[in-house]
């Protein structure tokens, strides 16, 4: 299941909140050096589409 | 590795990490992004309240790094926080004949037609080529039926040797040759058939119950899903799909009985498991590629398995890796690298995909689960032995 951290207090969320910010760059800020793409997008309306093994030849493209 | 949701204070977007990624679900837009360790550090600043200058500077001060790298990661992550309307909908992929109906169709031939069912969906296909519909008979004669409700009238014309392909009195393909039209067809039965069916997520890839749980095998064209279907198919198990994993808002499995594309690189390995294979017709897709169909040894009837049925679910992307010639270098076993959620995800969408709802923030919840509670491998092999072996270890892992 998906862990949900600090749903329900609002101060002791902001604390632990705040403090899961700086655990996550003091673990993984070594790693930021060695990543050049900011985002990538997954899933977006725009490429949605049937799942189709044609690739197109070019001339003729798949539909 | 456990997926956390990190609350953020920017109420549109939710923020799901492993380890040193993440992925962000975009509530306005229905988007969602995967962002590596700098863009978390930097979407983390900017949800904080930090001003641009001053993320730069400390990212840049604290990681070594210039202001010049920074600045465009900075602006491309920050056009997360803004409200854009969603552009177009997922639901706008659905094929064009949904929005035709059969009724009013006139059939190109009223004597060559013949009535088949995939799924729930039932097909009329008609045309005046004789030998083109011997082929279409022999090749789906498993899927035929009687039933005079039809979903969607295909009908194929030709004219000078150019065939036309038409869905429900829509042009859908066109301009082929005889040799293109068997594959438009199987295709075109396929996704329909998906896409009338109640699913939610749709992938590419293979998807076969087997007596130890349901193998989901993801994967780009090419990559070798459709071979080792066909070969477990005729080993291990029944075939849901050889292309299309489409999934349930429960996450049960939609079967398509449709035969097996083998491509021609791959007649030779499966000539034993599947003698008729050399007698079979040859094919060819739009991009040049050969293809035989084949069926797979046990057709199961239409149904779904359900995941609340108890069936183990094991996810594999295949990566076929040709032989060297030298032995010595040959690769003695297949090998399998675990997949994290996040690579899976992105996996699964680099090789295609369709959802069949608007993406929300419960949607993609319960899809984030089915795959943390799912074994995921990448499965490099040479040959389907190496592939199988392998399989039966990972089985005996769940």
């Amino acid at each position: 299941m998906i862990e949900l951290k600090n749903e329900h207090h609002a101060n002791t969320a902001e604390v632990s909140t705040d403090q899961t910010r700086r655990d996550f760059l003091n673990k993984f800020g070594k790693l930021a050096v060695i990543t050049p793409v900011a985002m990538s997008v997954l899933m977006t309306p725009r490429t949605s589409a049937a799942p189709k093994s044609c690739r197109g030849n070019g001339t003729k493209k798949c539909n | 590795m456990p997926i956390t949701k990190f609350p953020l204070k920017t109420s549109h977007l939710s923020l799901y990490l492993e380890e040193s990624k993440g992925i962000v679900y975009h509530k306005i837009s229905h988007n969602l992004y995967h962002l590596p360790t700098l863009s978390i550090a930097i979407l983390f600043s900017i949800d904080e309240g930090q001003n641009q200058q001053s993320i730069i500077n400390s990212i840049a001060k604290e990681y070594q790094l210039s202001k010049q790298l920074l600045e465009p990661i900075y602006h491309q992550i920050n056009t997360l926080f803004s409200s854009p309307k969603q552009q177009g909908t997922y639901l706008a992929g659905r094929y064009p004949e949904f929005e035709a109906s059969p009724k009013q169709v006139k059939l190109i031939n009223h004597i060559q037609v013949a009535y088949f069912q995939v799924a729930d969906t039932i097909f009329s296909i008609d045309t005046k080529d004789e030998d083109l519909f011997i082929a279409i008979q022999a090749l789906l004669s498993p899927c035929r039926c009687s039933s005079i409700k039809v979903d969607f009238v295909i009908s194929i014309a030709i004219s000078d040797d150019n065939y036309q392909i038409f869905s429900n009195g829509l042009l859908v393909e066109t301009d082929l040759s005889f040799n293109h039209v068997m594959p438009l067809i199987i295709d075109r039965l396929q996704i329909l058939s998906f896409q009338k069916s109640d699913y939610t997520f749709c992938f590419h890839g293979a998807a076969l119950g087997t007596p130890r749980g349901t193998l989901l095998l993801p994967g780009k064209s090419g990559s070798g899903k459709s071979t080792l279907s066909a070969v477990l198919a005729g080993v291990d198990g029944g075939l849901f799909s050889d292309e299309i994993i489409a999934f349930n808002k429960n996450f049960e499995l939609c079967l398509l009985s449709l035969p097996i594309a083998v491509k021609s690189g791959s007649w030779k390995s499966l000539d034993i498991q599947y003698p008729n294979l050399k007698h079979m017709p040859t094919w060819h897709r739009l991009d040049g590629r050969r293809l035989k169909y084949v069926w797979p040894n046990d057709k199961q009837a239409n149904k779904t398995i359900s995941k609340n049925d108890n069936a183990k679910f094991l996810l594999i992307n295949p990566k076929f890796v040709t032989q060297p010639s030298n032995a010595q270098e040959a690769q003695p076993q297949a090998v399998a690298k675990p997949l994290d959620v996040i690579d899976t995800i992105a996996m699964l969408t680099d090789s295609g995909y369709q959802l069949g709802f608007e993406l929300t923030e419960s949607g993609f919840e319960a899809f984030l689960n089915f795959i943390e509670k799912t074994p995921c491998y990448q499965l490099s092999y040479s040959s389907s032995q190496q592939a199988l072996d392998k399989l039966d270890e990972l089985w005996l892992l769940q």
